[in-house]
């Protein structure tokens, strides 16, 4: 009885792997014989923004026009067009908007020289700021001396008193106090 | 007193850094609201909902050969654009899911038979659309004017759209002159018609 449940399960498991592979095959757009020619279209699909969901590739976006945009990209793939060609050709249509990463030219050289130009200006900053600390030490706060601000001076002038003050206290008082006790008594 | 000069010296640098670390950040920072900025401006700011042409009125365009094509009315007729050479074509993108492009189809309707007399042809192009659905409301419209689909994409695409209703007036020579985004008015039909006739 329950080796009969386990075959079972095990011929359901390869059942649903057999049928999720035939679904993903059947849902690719993809109608090239060429592996190569696939790859291609697969790569420009992943270079092209669909214009009406900003921010999505086609090859992500499910609306129609990026479904019809992959069909294009295949059909020219198919035609022999290069892929600097068949880019253009949604460039001319929708404008450089549709590329996914800007062409290295006019202000869009901005784009890519910004990144790495901020990130080494940042880690220099970083070195320079580390290496000037590292220089003066641990910072005041953290010092062992009790003179670390300047709010802390005037602490040590108040203590210094309260300190004085108290150590007069500490000492025998005065014989002038007695004949004062005595008259309040 | 020697004690606190020596504070302060100590604190001019680390108020030194404090100003650079601040530079250091604000520097990318505005850099990149600027980026931002000019993005934004370029892209036209963002669309208010997708595929559907809220913002009305015209867009400039460098008067360029129409895309010719072929789209099957739903009479059944082959037409191609170039075709239609000779004549002012107004080419109207629409869909029969597109609320905008429902609401002026009854005023496109009435007005074509008076542009039809004075040589202007209205041609609508249903993108994005089912076939069954946008004759239904074709016919419903009472358009007497050709009317087809999109089916595989191939025109939106061409024209580059992105949204619809939208609206190309193209010379007698092919050449694209006017084009129009949202809805238009009767009183933007008459004054590109009589322009273009005129010209």
């Amino acid at each position: 009885m329950f080796t009969r449940t386990r075959r079972y399960s095990e011929t359901t498991f390869i059942f649903l792997i057999v049928s999720a592979i035939a679904a993903l095959a059947a849902c690719s757009t993809s109608n090239l014989p060429l592996p190569e020619d696939q790859l291609r279209a697969q790569a420009l699909d992943k270079s092209l923004i669909c214009p009406i969901c900003p921010g999505e590739t086609i090859d992500r976006s499910q609306v129609q026009l990026a479904n019809q945009m992959q069909a294009i990209v295949r059909e020219q793939v198919e035609d022999g067009r290069s892929d600097a060609q068949i880019r253009q050709f949604f460039v001319d249509r929708y404008g450089e908007r549709v590329l996914a990463s800007p062409p290295k030219e006019g202000f869009n050289l901005v784009m890519w020289i910004a990144p790495p130009v901020g990130i080494t200006l940042a880690l220099l900053v970083l070195f320079l700021v580390t290496k000037s600390m590292l220089r003066q030490g641990p910072t005041p706060a953290l010092r062992p001396s009790n003179a670390s601000s300047e709010h802390d001076v005037d602490l040590e002038a108040y203590l210094e008193l309260v300190d004085k003050e108290l150590g007069e206290r500490d000492d025998p008082p005065p014989p002038a106090e007695k004949p004062d006790t005595e008259g309040t008594a | 007193m020697a004690e606190q000069d020596n504070i302060t010296q100590e604190e001019r640098p680390a108020n030194h850094r404090k100003l650079i670390a601040m530079v250091a950040v604000a520097i990318p920072l505005i850099a990149l609201f600027a980026i931002l900025g000019v993005a934004l401006g370029r892209s036209g700011g963002v669309p208010a909902g997708i595929a559907i042409n809220s913002a009305f009125g015209e867009v400039d365009v460098d008067p360029d050969m129409a895309r010719d094509f072929v789209v099957t009315t739903f009479g059944g007729q082959q037409l191609r654009l170039s075709d239609l050479r000779g004549q002012v074509v107004m080419l109207d993108f629409w869909g029969s899911w597109c609320a905008p492009c429902r609401q002026e189809a009854p005023a496109l309707a009435a007005a074509y038979p008076g542009y039809k007399a004075q040589g202007v042809e209205f041609l609508g192009v249903a993108i994005w659309d089912v076939e069954s659905e946008a004759k239904r409301f074709a016919l419903e419209s009472g358009a007497g004017y050709p009317m087809g689909v999109d089916t595989k994409g191939n025109i939106a695409i061409d024209y580059g759209l992105t949204g619809i209703p939208e609206k190309y007036f193209i010379d007698v020579d092919g050449r694209i002159v006017r084009k129009f985004v949202g809805p238009v008015s009767d009183e933007i039909l008459e004054s590109v018609f009589s322009e273009i006739l005129t010209n």
